[in-house]
């Protein structure tokens, strides 16, 4: 009876994905679980759309112990962890099925990682493909050569540039505008980001180069919360994990997220461009110098990981 | 203590620090601090301040706020403003109340430059209020017409809420803003109409002045006085409609077109360029602050997980739906006189909005909904950022004078947001019928 | 002396202001009309931003810029209002003392983990210390604020109220 009265354990989770986005609903699932698993001593909240913390933040304040729970997600690896995004590295995978493959055999490497910043790894999940949305096809490497293309990052500038394109940095919310006014020729982003956003109306070309083929993300534990976390709970989470499928249903849902893009992009009006194997192999090429520069980055690290990352998917 | 127990005395005691004096963000921090060292401790609970204070501080959605002051802080103290003003007083003697009109009718204008009701507030204020003040015009109404014609800069496009609302909700950006359009010049119209009938039926709030008058051939003269201003206008509007520049870089632009306007007509002076710096640093520092200390207030709301039970509870009384809207207005209402509430809204439309969408509602029309709710929280005592805008512009402003100024543009406001209720096309129809194919 | 740290800091934000306004025009400039964007600008402008907003808080404190609910106050006895603003003023440095504490450890922090901005890979904890640094001017005006008003307090009965310290204290 004491126990039934006491306070419920709550832990935060905080995300990016938006209230109605696959991650959010599976992660509502999961709490839902934790909660009914537990009978209501223990309740995760989860804070979509970056409502918690903005984006940038998230992986210091689930380091910090900020938050208990914390989703990595490979777009923000700019400095701690930098060495685990071997697989997003540009035009390292073609495909989301490719990126999973690849991403469940790193398993051990990341969950070593993760313990060595104290964050316990608790399941593997990805984003869909990042392309590029254009007002003009870009359909070979020359295509490429002086277009204004909208970035996310350190990486994402480095293929702009080395594939002779002019990198700018727009906030996500002026994208938009700036396909639609024409302050930029492209955007780097998720297809699955046409319908929702409605960038079918002002950029007339996806262009598939797959510059990743899937993003990943994390879903992590502070190490000291787990710890401080009764046996029982830990044993609930962990539970609640394996029945509600998460990692599982969270690669499908990226899948399926992916397919119906593409499948529902011309009924939208736009013209799907794949460019020729010859011409994604030859950006993959010249995009090895970003490769480089993330490799002097990340030292013996980051050569380990890619290492591994190359044997997972047989080359 | 109970987590609702907890944001009770929290906003309890945030009201007893105002009451004391103690400066407001100041007191939003303390409040915000003590409900963090309450649910985190010390070391994890305070490491939050460094990371909010840090990512708003650095956002670039806010940089437009100095950079259109500094704008404005060059026109006004190079003289160039006051030559629109002499015009524009021209122009306007004929209607009752003429400058307060003319003061909203700038800010719907200098709205599709600004995506920032603040900074539409101050660069407009800056520029008008020395000169109704010099007029006569009382101060309710100088008061009134700025703090609340300042707020149309985040209902008519571009608009840095609306920006937000869009990423967070995955709802076009390009469809909000042609749905505020319409709502935009619509309040602007209510809120100037209410300034001529309260100048019809008070006369002396707006006395009209000799000087003012003058013939047709002051009127074409002054035609002159408005060129540079009127060609910066030009200039800032034609490079963001064109693409040129992103609504954000239009503010830098519209300050370089100032500084050179400025020294064209040899006022580009040190004096000047000092004065300027001042008005920029007053605003920007007091309104930033504020933010920064607000939201560390609202992650403490939203770490109790108050908006879900407080949502949750509106939806459980099982209402009609426009009893439903209403009893959910009337708690966000309560929530634009307690809180600031761009930071609030961050927080609770990850639970309003699939909430509302679910009952049937437009996700754009709420949208706009939400960003008239945003426009009365920046008008509402005690935390209404237009209100401080327009006070440091305004010193000595009482209390009264605030109330008074502000409160009829609130039932506007309201009025608005019962017709859309009425009538949603008001909203939807312009983004249905342009946007692009 | 505390008075010319803030006036010079409150400088420095107003050039900032201004440098970020010739950097964006920059970046537009060379974008539109050589195709050559200027990506390293918006991350210095942010950097820049706090710059203004921090390096201004000392000097809009002396200029009572930071706004204040005087609606109960106003009412109150020149005595009452001479110590009340004695307690405020003691929270308000007591707050900022905190905060200073709180955001350097997050640059410090930072520097630790080697944060670095998205894009151009800029280390954070260097402009994250504007923060502090700008609120420790803050703080120290309001300490002098709040000695002068500790002074008035305790001084003659007729001259009790809330003061601002002259400018040059
Ligand atoms: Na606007
Ligand atoms: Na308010």
């Amino acid at each position: 009876p004491a126990g039934a009265q006491a306070k419920p354990v709550v832990w935060n989770l905080p995300t990016v994905a938006a209230p109605s986005y696959f991650h959010t609903v599976n992660y509502n699932a999961l709490a839902a679980r934790v909660k009914e698993k537990s009978g209501g001593r223990m309740e995760i909240r989860v804070h979509p759309a970056s409502s918690l913390y903005p984006s940038a933040e998230l992986i210091p304040a689930v380091l910090d112990g900020r938050t208990e729970l914390g989703t990595v997600l490979a777009s923000y690896l700019t400095d701690v962890l930098l060495e685990i995004g071997p697989l997003e590295l540009p035009f390292m995978t073609g495909s989301v099925e490719e990126h999973k493959k690849a991403a469940l055999q790193l398993r051990p490497f990341y969950t070593e990682r993760f313990a060595r910043q104290g964050l316990k790894l608790l399941s593997i999940h990805a984003w869909p493909s990042q392309q590029i949305f254009s007002t003009v096809p870009i359909r070979s490497v020359a295509d490429w050569k002086g277009k204004k293309i909208r970035v996310y990052g350190a990486d994402s500038a480095n293929i702009a540039r080395l594939l002779g394109a002019a990198p700018v940095n727009i906030n996500f919310g002026e994208v938009y505008s700036a396909l639609e006014k024409r302050t930029v020729d492209g955007a780097m982003t998720s297809a699955t980001n046409a319908e929702p956003m409605k960038f079918f109306e002002v950029a007339k070309y996806l262009d598939y180069w797959y510059l990743a083929g899937a993003a990943m993300e994390w879903l992590v534990a502070n190490q000291k919360a787990w710890d401080a976390l009764p046996k029982d709970l830990q044993h609930v989470v962990l539970e609640a994990l394996k029945e509600t499928n998460l990692e599982e249903k969270e690669w499908q849902d990226a899948i399926a997220a992916d397919e119906r893009a593409r499948k529902r992009l011309p009924e939208l009006g736009m013209t799907v461009v794949d460019p020729p194997r010859e011409e994604i192999e030859k950006a993959r090429r010249i995009a090895q110098g970003a490769w480089d520069i993330w490799l002097q980055r990340t030292g013996a690290d980051g050569k380990r990981a890619l290492e591994l990352a190359l044997k997972a998917l047989g080359r | 203590m109970s987590e609702s127990a907890l944001g009770g005395v929290l906003i309890g005691l945030m009201f007893v620090l105002f009451a004391a004096g103690v400066e407001v963000s100041i007191a939003l921090g303390i409040v915000g601090m003590l409900g963090l060292l309450w649910l985190k401790g010390f070391t994890i609970g305070l490491g939050v301040v460094g990371s909010i204070a840090w990512s708003n501080a650095s956002s670039f959605s806010f940089i437009a706020v100095p950079l259109f002051v500094f704008m404005s802080g060059i026109l006004l103290h190079s003289g160039i403003g006051k030559g629109l003003y002499t015009a524009v007083a021209r122009w306007v003697s004929f209607l009752p109340g003429g400058l307060a009109v003319a003061s909203i009718f700038s800010c719907a204008i200098f709205a599709a430059i600004s995506g920032s009701s603040v900074a539409t507030a101050a660069t407009i204020g800056l520029i008008s209020i020395p000169e109704m003040e010099r007029r006569g015009y009382a101060r309710p109404l100088i008061f009134g017409s700025l703090a609340a014609g300042g707020t149309l800069g985040i209902l008519i496009p571009p608009s840095i809420p609306m920006i937000i609302y869009g990423v967070m909700t995955e709802t076009s950006i390009g469809h909000l803003y042609a749905a505020g359009i319409v709502p935009g010049v619509v309040l602007a119209l209510l809120f100037a109409g209410f300034v001529i009938g309260y100048a019809v039926l008070w006369p002396d709030a707006a006395p009209r002045v000799a000087e003012d008058r003058g013939g047709v051939l002051d009127k074409l003269r002054s035609i002159y006085e408005v060129a540079p201003v009127a060609l910066l206008i030009v200039v800032v509007l034609g490079s963001m409609y064109t693409g040129i520049v992103t609504p954000t870089e239009a503010a830098a632009v519209g300050s370089l077109v100032s500084l050179l306007l400025a020294a064209a007509f040899r006022r580009l002076t040190w004096r000047t360029l000092r004065d300027a710096f001042q008005a920029t640093i007053r605003t920007t520092s007091m309104v930033m602050l504020i933010i920064i200390f607000a939201s560390i207030f609202s992650h403490v709301i939203a770490l109790i997980g108050a908006p879900k039970a407080l949502f949750g509870l509106v939806v459980g009384l099982g209402l009609p739906r426009w009893a439903f809207f209403a009893a959910l207005f009337a708690v966000l209402l309560v929530i634009a006189y307690a809180l600031e509430e761009l930071s609030v809204m961050i927080i609770i439309l990850p639970i309003l909005f699939p909430l509302v969408t679910g009952l049937g509602f437009d996700p754009i029309w709420f949208g706009i909904i939400m960003v008239l709710w945003l426009e009365i929280g920046l008008i509402t005592p005690p935390v209404g950022l237009n209100l401080f805008v327009i006070q440091t512009l305004m010193p000595g402003t009482t209390a009264r004078d605030i109330t008074r100024g502000t409160t009829p543009y609130v039932v506007l406001m309201v009025a608005l947001v019962a017709l859309l209720f009425v009538f949603p096309e008001l909203a939807l129809w312009l983004p249905r019928h342009t946007a692009p194919r | 002396m505390i008075g010319r740290a803030a006036g010079v800091a409150s400088l420095v934000a107003g050039f900032a202001t201004l440098a970020i306004v010739l950097l964006i025009s920059w970046d537009v400039t060379m974008r539109s009309f050589f195709d050559r964007p200027q990506l390293f600008v918006d991350e210095v402008a942010s950097f820049l931003e706090v710059l203004v907003i921090f390096g201004g808080a000392a000097y809009t404190f002396r200029a009572g810029g930071h706004v204040r609910v005087d609606l109960i106050t106003g009412l109150a006895r020149p005595s009452a209002r001479a110590w009340l603003r004695v307690a405020t003023l003691t929270l308000g440095v007591a707050f900022l003392a905190v905060v200073i504490w709180v955001t350097t450890q997050s640059a410090l922090t930072a520097y630790r983990y080697g944060r670095v901005s998205a894009v151009m890979l800029y280390p954070l904890w260097a402009p994250m210390l504007f923060i502090p640094a700008g609120l420790a001017l803050m703080a120290l005006t309001m300490l002098a604020a709040l000695v002068w008003q500790v002074r008035t307090t305790l001084g003659a009965r007729s001259a009790r109220d809330e003061v601002t310290p002259p400018g040059d204290a």
